[in-house]
């Protein structure tokens, strides 16, 4: 598909069509980086403006999801990376943080399930390791997959998964 | 450890994803704002031209264009100088220091000409067209 010489109505309806497709699982991915319904709901709608804006630089030659996942990562990460992020709210994150922990506690205690101690030790894992396991297990992405989405080797992503698994292995026995 | 991360997809759904959900309005607002953007040159230029229907700073005018969905100057104000640069070496618009020393664009003769042509083609920006002609538009 070349999104080339599409007009202003084709172009909204292949933002409907990425909408419908992708919108939820967008939002979760955007989620398990900045950890925070607001923001991940900001977020999510600045990479669909994104993505409308930058149609015509799609060529086709990856996968229209791939390419989404790109713009959606690289959104994420500079949102995390930027000065906003750090200096500005950074203490009404904490607080939300804390609340979203707190609500998974409680959750945690009414079902006692291990499980969800786990989603909350990989949520406080940092970036590069919290977005292999993601990839990889959520959205069973292949190794390969998630090298070309992070931009990083095959080797790379490995030993990130590997070094991933040990650091949720100490901190859930702690 | 493995055993339970091949489960994740379930364990996140029903914790983190439980209430995160993209919903209608979600899609309503992001089709309003993509709607709202203007991102080609061409659009810049004649929303330039609008805007120049007064008198305006550069600031000015990174700040209304911005206002309007162009955000491409908001962090670099720059490129817009350049861009009026080239406007006015093709004579669409001038500019003139003020006495306190402010530099104020505003449209020239090809300008006007350029702006009354696009809005012939589009009728949806007469508004800005009843200010230049006070309103015989």
């Amino acid at each position: 598909m070349t999104v080339d010489i599409l007009g202003n109505e084709d172009k909204e309806a292949v933002l409907n069509g990425l909408m419908n497709t992708y919108g939820q699982d967008i939002l979760r991915l955007v989620y398990s980086y900045v950890n925070d319904k607001a923001m991940a709901e900001d977020l999510t709608q600045e990479i669909f403006v994104k993505c409308y804006k930058s149609l015509h630089t799609y060529k086709g030659n990856a996968n229209i999801k791939t390419w989404l996942w790109r713009i959606a990562i690289n959104h994420c990460k500079d949102y995390l990376k930027s000065w906003h992020n750090k200096y500005v709210i950074v203490s009404e994150n904490e607080s939300t943080n804390t609340n979203t922990n707190k609500e998974m506690i409680e959750q945690l205690v009414i079902q006692k399930e291990d499980d969800h101690q786990l989603v909350i030790a990989i949520m406080n894992l940092p970036i590069k390791y919290r977005e292999v396991l993601y990839l990889f297990y959520y959205e069973n992405l292949s190794l390969k997959e998630l090298s070309v989405l992070i931009g990083k080797n095959e080797n790379t992503v490995k030993t990130r998964l590997r070094r991933a698994k040990e650091l949720l292995k100490e901190r859930l026995e702690e | 450890m493995e055993n339970r991360l091949i489960k994740l997809k379930k364990s996140m759904d029903q914790t983190v994803f439980s209430n995160l959900n993209f919903t209608e309005q979600h899609q309503n607002e992001i089709r309003e704002k993509a709607k709202n953007t203007i991102e080609n040159d061409n659009e810049i230029t004649l929303a330039i031209l609008q805007l120049l229907v007064s008198n305006r700073t550069g600031h000015e005018l990174a700040l209304l264009l911005n206002a309007r969905g162009v955000s491409k100057f908001v962090d670099a104000e720059g490129m817009l100088y350049t861009l009026l640069h080239e406007l006015e070496h093709d004579k669409c618009i001038q500019s003139n220091w003020n006495e306190s020393k402010v530099k104020y664009y505003y449209l020239a003769k090809k300008g006007i000409g350029i702006l009354r042509k696009s809005e012939i083609k589009n009728t949806e920006k007469q508004v800005s067209l009843k200010e230049l002609f006070g309103g015989e538009a």
